[in-house]
């Protein structure tokens, strides 16, 4: 599986502005952007970076853009047509599709690096950095199975509808109702993602040759 | 030693379905893999791979479960697939470096020397190469592994005759041991019936025959002859007729030749043409 996860990063890395140097590009401005909102106020002296504002951009904004990167090596896997030829080598199906978890969430990970410092800067709350790390780490959960269901660029413009929607529906009807049981919500929303996660790698191993 | 056994292995799709295929493969030897598009070749390609699961029926490779011992089984084989897929924006050097990272016996020397041989370019991206440099490049990619049986899909289309020549010189020389096996699909018949000892044709999912290639030209003959003639040859022997305004083609098996009849040799596109197109009965 090594090999696996050294060609999906050298591609990555040679993809130049369509891969890593444009990922490279759009971690700096997300954290450009969170940064530069700490502190300011609206002129009646609220916070611009309350709670929902910032499951808002989290949810709907800059990190939809770095999501829409990593997968970008997906959909250029399915135009070189090399899922075939890279079965019929050494790798069993489990960790072929097993490397795409990791390899998805490897790219992730600065966003939750991201995440976490603001929360220990005090940027955003531990509450709502919580809910933002469960809903990045369901996207590869969901567009993986999808992606190997239908294809890639559907998968794309499946989740795109769901983060948006679901992103919308959590800040604007769902959070105020949950925060002030946040921890047991949060315990809740993991334990959830932690079956969802089983069930989908179990979906992208099925459907990984159904095609 | 059978490299390859097919034993009732049987698929269902929506709009296809193969039934009960059953073929081996002894080592050493050449297997030519025939059938017109969609009669389930790369289906049963795809299922010795462990790419896809046959609905029944079991698949031996290396007298090892194709499925239980999938990645085992794929270090000593070598594959080019119809679809040659290698990222596009890899050189030589890249597939390499994946490569000598995803097989163990992986020998830089071999591949080193194919890229030579083949003259192919060092630098240039995977996607700017030919349909030929391509199918090259795999062929290199496939034999520096050291494999012990090689798997190929439509490896000579889309080639010219000279380079096409080239590479069953290669595939010769891989066999010429008595411990390599080829197991090659192709709609190029001649290409086939220059490198095969055995012949496996499948139709619409069915397996119409797998034999030796010399058996299969033993049991089976031509006659041309004019179209009033085809009456005086009992029914019972004709395997499949093609009649034109220059006469009739009969095939029909050797033994069955009625006397005065002169019989030709008929060649493997002939047989698989006049047993599916110009078919007229059960007599496979």
């Amino acid at each position: 599986m090594k090999w696996l996860l050294w060609r999906d990063f050298t591609l990555f890395k040679k993809r130049g502005l369509g891969g890593a140097a444009l990922y490279i590009a759009m971690i700096l401005i997300y954290a450009v952007i969170t940064v530069s909102f700490y502190g300011v106020t609206n002129s009646n002296g609220e916070s611009l970076h309350d709670m929902q504002t910032g499951a808002l951009t989290c949810f709907g904004g800059v990190n939809l853009s770095t999501i829409s990167l990593v997968i970008i090596s997906f959909q250029f896997d399915e135009k070189d047509k090399v899922k075939d030829t890279l079965l019929s080598m050494p790798v069993s199906i489990n960790n072929y599709v097993l490397e795409k978890y990791i390899f998805f969430y490897t790219l992730l990970l600065p966003l939750f690096i991201l995440g976490f410092v603001s929360s220990a800067l005090g940027i955003y709350s531990v509450e709502s950095i919580s809910f933002y790390t469960i809903g990045i780490a369901l996207i590869p959960l969901l567009y993986i199975p999808i992606s190997f269901i239908l294809d890639s660029e559907k998968a794309y413009l499946i989740i795109i509808f769901l983060s948006l929607a679901i992103g919308y529906l959590f800040t604007q009807y769902i959070y105020n109702l949950i925060i002030s049981n946040a921890l047991i919500w949060i315990i809740l929303f993991s334990a959830v993602t932690i079956c969802l996660a089983f069930l989908s790698y179990k979906a992208s191993v099925k459907y990984c040759t159904k095609k | 030693m059978n490299v390859l056994k097919c034993q009732n292995v049987c698929k269902s799709y929506k709009n296809f379905s193969m039934e009960n295929v059953s073929f081996e493969l002894p080592m050493g030897y050449v297997m030519g893999f025939i059938g017109e598009n969609g009669a389930g070749k790369s289906t049963m390609i795809k299922m010795m791979l462990d790419l896809v699961r046959p609905s029944s029926g079991k698949i031996e490779v290396f007298e090892k479960d194709s499925i239980k011992n999938s990645k085992e089984i794929k270090e000593e084989i070598g594959v080019i697939l119809d679809t040659v897929g290698f990222p596009s924006m890899f050189n030589t050097k890249d597939i390499n470096n994946m490569m000598k990272r995803a097989y163990k016996n992986w020998n830089e020397s071999t591949y080193w020397d194919y890229i030579k041989q083949f003259q192919l370019p060092e630098k240039k991206k995977y996607k700017e190469f030919s349909m030929g440099m391509k199918k090259k490049l795999a062929i290199a990619a496939a034999l520096s592994h050291n494999p012990k049986l090689l798997i190929l899909d439509e490896v000579t289309a889309g080639l010219d005759p000279i380079v096409r020549d080239e590479i069953l010189d290669i595939f010769r020389e891989f066999v010429s041991d008595g411990q390599h096996s080829i197991f090659i699909s192709s709609h190029i018949i001649s290409d086939l019936e220059k490198i095969c000892d055995y012949v496996t044709f499948l139709h619409k999912g069915k397996l119409i025959f797998s034999m030796e290639k010399e058996s299969l030209f033993d049991t089976y003959c031509m006659i041309r002859c004019a179209e009033e003639d085809v009456e005086a040859i009992p029914k019972s022997a004709i395997c499949g007729i093609h009649k034109s305004g220059y006469g009739a083609e009969v095939l029909v098996k050797r033994k069955d030749v009625p006397f005065g009849f002169d019989s030709e040799p008929a060649n493997i596109e002939e047989i698989m043409l006049f047993l599916t197109k110009h078919n007229i009965g059960e007599k496979i």
